[in-house]
C-alpha cells in the first residue's frame, strides 16, 4: 500500500510543480490568439517569434552577456580557486564565506546596490554595465563549483610535482586542472545558466539601451501576454532544461571517478 | 658514536651542521647535527611530534632551516630549491597524480627534464623493474593497491637518479602483512639501486629491520645515533630505552663498578663508571629474563597472555611489575623465580645519558 501512495505522491507534486509549465508549452502552438480557448495547433508563434526584431535584439543580448560573462567569470573563478588552494586553511574558509555573499544575498539588493555603485562612478548603463553584474554573481558560483573539486587534491601532490622539477605553471596545467576540468566545466554551465536565468539584477543593471529577454518579457507582459511569448518561454525552459541535463550528466561522471577512487 | 668535531673529519654525502627550526615561536628542532654516508640507509625514529618530517622536509627543501647549513656533496644547498638538489621524495601518502596512469606518473620528471621518448620509455621501464612492477604501465592509479600505489611513487622518485631518496612514513598507510613485505623490498630496492634513503618513521621495529644507522629524535632533539643493534641494545638513555622496544625499567641502586642492587637483590653487572652508592635506572628487556625453581627475585604471575611465538607475562616482584617474555608456558596466579645474568643488565641515571648525547 505504501508503494503507490508514494509514488502518487510524487507523481502529484511533479505535477503540480510542471503542469503550469505544460500549459504554458502547449498554448504556444495554440492557433487562438486569445488563452483558454484551443483553436488547434499551430507553429505560428514560433514564426511570430523568429521575426520579431525586438526579441531578437533581446536574444542578442541575453546570449552575449551570457556567453561573455561566463567566459570571464570561469577564468577569474578558476584563478581565484586555485589561489585559495595555495592559501592557509584560515584565510580560505573566510574567503569561502564571503563568496556565499553574492549567492544568498536576494538579488533585488544586489541589483540595487551595483546600480547605485554604477551610478556613483557615472557609468554609462548598457550591455557592459550588465556584464559586469552577471560576472560578479558568476563567479560566486563557478567558486562554490570549483572549491569542492579542487579540494580533494592532495596539497602534497603540489609538492611531489616540485620535486620532480615542475614550476607553478607546469603545476597548474599538468596536475591542478586536469583534475578540477569537470568542476570548471559544470561551473561554467552552471554560471552560464544562472545568467540566462537572471532577470532582477539585470533590470537595474542594464538601463534602457539594453534589453536582454528576460527584460523584454517582463515588459511585454504588462501589455498582456502575446502568445509568441509563450513560445519564447517555453523555448528558453527546453534550453534551461538541456543545460541542467548536462551539469548532472557531468556531476554523475564525477561521483562515478570518486568511488573508482575509494574502491583503489 | 657521534662525529667528531672539525679535524680530519670525513665527509659524508649528506651532512646537517647546527640546524634549528622554530614554528611560531615554538622550537621544532635544536642544533641537530649529523651526517649520512653514500649507500647509507638510514633512520630518522621518534614519536609524532618529535620534529623527525620537519627534518626531512628540511633536506628536500620544502623548509628552510632557521640557522645551519645542509651540505650536499659537501655543497651547501640551503635555499636550492627541491628540484635542483638531486634529492627525490616518496611522501607519506603516496602523492600519485590520480588523473595519470602508472606510465605518466612515473615519465613525469623525465618528461619535465626534455628526455628523450626512447629514453624515458627505458628508464620508466627499469623502474618498474626495480619495484617489481613490470607491465603496470598502462593501469591507472585508482585500479592499485596501497602497496602498489607505494611502490609507483618509489618508482617515480628512483627514476629521476637522486643521490639520495627521502621516505616519510611511507608503509603508515598499509597493513600489517604488507608492511613487512614492503619493509623487506625497500631493503632490496636500496641496495640494487645504490642509493642513499632517509627514512623517516615512528615505528621501530621498522627502524632496527632495514637501517644501517637509526637516529633517535624526541622533543627536536637527537636522542642517540647508532646503529640499529646499539640502539636496541645499549640505550643511551631513558627515553631511547623506553621508545625502542619494550623494556623493564627499574629503579636501582648502584653498589659499585660491577655491583647493583634492585628490587631487594644484588646483582653483577657490566656496568662501570657510576657515582658509587647513586640512585639508577636499571634496564632489562622481557625476553632477558630467566625463569625457573630458583632465582634472586622472587615474583607472583599476574596475568599471562599467549603471542604466537611467546607467552608474555607480568610479573609482581615486590611492588614493581615486570613484563617477561618466555617460550615456556606458565599460568596466571602461579610464583616464579627470576634471574638475570650480568650482560643483560643495562645502567643507566639520566645524568650519564645527558653527558653521552
Amino acid at each position: 500500500m505504501v508503494k503507490p501512495l508514494k509514488r502518487i505522491l510524487i507523481g502529484g507534486l511533479l505535477l503540480f510543480l510542471y503542469l503550469p509549465i505544460i500549459v504554458l508549452a502547449l498554448y504556444s502552438f495554440n492557433a487562438s490568439e486569445y488563452l483558454g480557448r484551443w483553436e488547434g495547433f499551430s507553429l505560428k508563434w514560433y514564426g511570430a517569434l523568429f521575426s520579431n526584431a525586438e526579441i531578437a535584439e533581446a536574444l542578442y543580448y541575453t546570449l552575449g552577456v551570457a556567453l561573455l560573462a561566463t567566459i570571464i567569470a570561469t577564468a577569474i573563478g578558476v584563478l581565484a580557486s586555485i589561489g585559495l588552494f595555495y592559501s592557509k586553511a584560515k584565510i580560505k574558509k573566510h574567503v569561502m564565506t564571503a563568496n556565499y555573499l553574492p549567492i544568498v544575498n536576494p538579488d533585488l539588493i544586489t541589483g540595487i546596490s551595483l546600480m547605485m555603485f554604477f551610478v556613483f562612478f557615472r557609468a554609462r548603463f548598457g550591455f557592459s554595465t550588465m556584464l559586469l553584474a552577471h560576472i560578479i554573481f558568476d563567479v560566486a558560483y563557478v567558486i562554490v563549483v570549483v572549491m569542492p573539486k579542487m579540494m580533494q587534491i592532495d596539497f602534497a601532490q603540489v609538492e611531489a610535482a616540485m620535486d620532480l622539477g615542475a614550476n607553478q605553471w607546469v603545476i597548474i596545467g599538468r596536475v591542478i586542472l586536469p583534475q578540477i576540468k569537470q568542476g570548471v566545466l559544470a561551473g561554467a554551465l552552471l554560471a552560464f545558466t544562472m545568467s540566462i536565468d537572471d532577470f532582477v539584477i539585470s533590470f537595474f543593471t542594464a538601463g534602457n539601451r539594453a534589453t536582454n529577454l528576460s527584460i523584454a518579457i517582463y515588459s511585454m507582459a504588462r501589455r498582456g501576454i502575446k502568445p509568441y511569448v509563450n513560445a519564447l518561454a517555453t523555448l528558453m525552459f527546453v534550453g534551461i532544461i538541456l543545460l541542467i541535463f548536462f551539469i548532472n550528466r557531468i556531476n554523475d561522471s564525477k561521483k562515478d571517478n570518486e568511488n573508482g577512487r575509494l574502491i583503489g | 658514536m657521534i662525529e667528531q668535531p672539525t679535524e680530519a673529519r670525513q665527509e659524508g654525502l649528506v651532512e646537517l651542521h647546527d640546524i634549528s627550526k622554530a614554528f611560531d615561536g615554538k622550537p621544532i628542532l635544536k642544533d641537530i647535527n649529523f651526517s649520512v654516508d653514500k649507500n647509507q640507509f638510514l633512520t630518522i625514529l621518534g614519536p609524532s611530534g618529535c620534529g623527525k618530517t620537519t627534518l626531512l622536509r628540511m633536506i628536500g627543501g620544502f623548509e628552510e632551516p632557521d640557522s645551519g647549513t645542509i651540505f650536499l656533496n659537501g655543497k651547501c644547498i640551503n635555499g636550492v630549491s627541491p628540484h635542483d638538489r638531486n634529492i627525490n621524495t616518496v611522501f607519506q601518502k603516496y602523492s600519485l597524480f590520480p588523473h595519470m596512469n602508472v606510465y605518466d606518473n612515473i615519465a613525469f620528471g623525465l618528461k619535465l627534464k626534455k628526455q628523450s621518448a626512447k629514453t624515458i620509455n627505458k628508464k620508466v621501464k627499469d623502474a618498474l623493474k626495480l619495484v617489481s612492477l613490470s607491465g603496470f604501465e598502462k593501469r591507472s592509479i585508482e585500479a592499485l593497491s596501497g602497496g602498489e600505489q607505494q611502490r609507483v611513487a618509489i618508482a617515480r622518485a628512483l627514476v629521476m637518479h637522486p643521490q639520495v631518496l627521502l621516505l616519510d612514513e611511507p608503509l603508515s598507510a598499509l597493513d600489517r602483512r604488507l608492511r613487512l613485505d614492503m619493509q623487506r623490498e625497500l631493503k632490496e630496492i636500496q641496495v640494487k639501486a645504490g642509493i642513499t634513503f632517509i627514512y623517516v618513521t615512528h615505528d621501530q621495529e621498522e627502524a632496527l629491520t632495514m637501517s644501517d644507522k637509526v637516529i633517535v629524535l624526541n622533543n627536536g632533539a637527537i636522542q642517540q645515533i647508532d646503529t640499529p643493534d646499539n640502539i636496541y641494545n645499549e640505550p643511551v638513555n631513558l627515553f631511547v630505552a623506553d621508545f625502542v622496544g619494550t623494556n623493564n625499567i627499574i629503579d636501582g641502586r648502584f653498589i659499585e663498578d660491577h655491583r647493583v642492587s634492585f628490587l631487594g637483590a644484588e646483582f653483577e653487572c657490566d656496568d662501570v663508571g657510576f657515582v658509587k652508592n647513586s640512585r639508577v635506572h636499571v634496564i632489562i628487556r622481557p625476553e632477558d629474563f630467566i625463569l625457573g625453581e630458583g632465582g634472586k627475585l622472587s615474583g607472583h604471575i599476574r596475568s599471562a597472555a599467549f603471542k604466537g611465538m611467546v607467552n608474555e607475562l607480568v610479573v609482581l616482584v615486590e611492588d614493581t611489575e615486570l613484563i617477561v617474555r618466555t617460550t615456556t608456558h606458565y599460568v596466571a596466579g602461579t610464583d616464579v623465580f627470576l634471574d638475570v645474568i650480568p650482560f643483560n643488565i643495562h645502567v643507566l641515571t639520566e645524568e650519564k645519558a645527558d653527558e653521552k648525547v
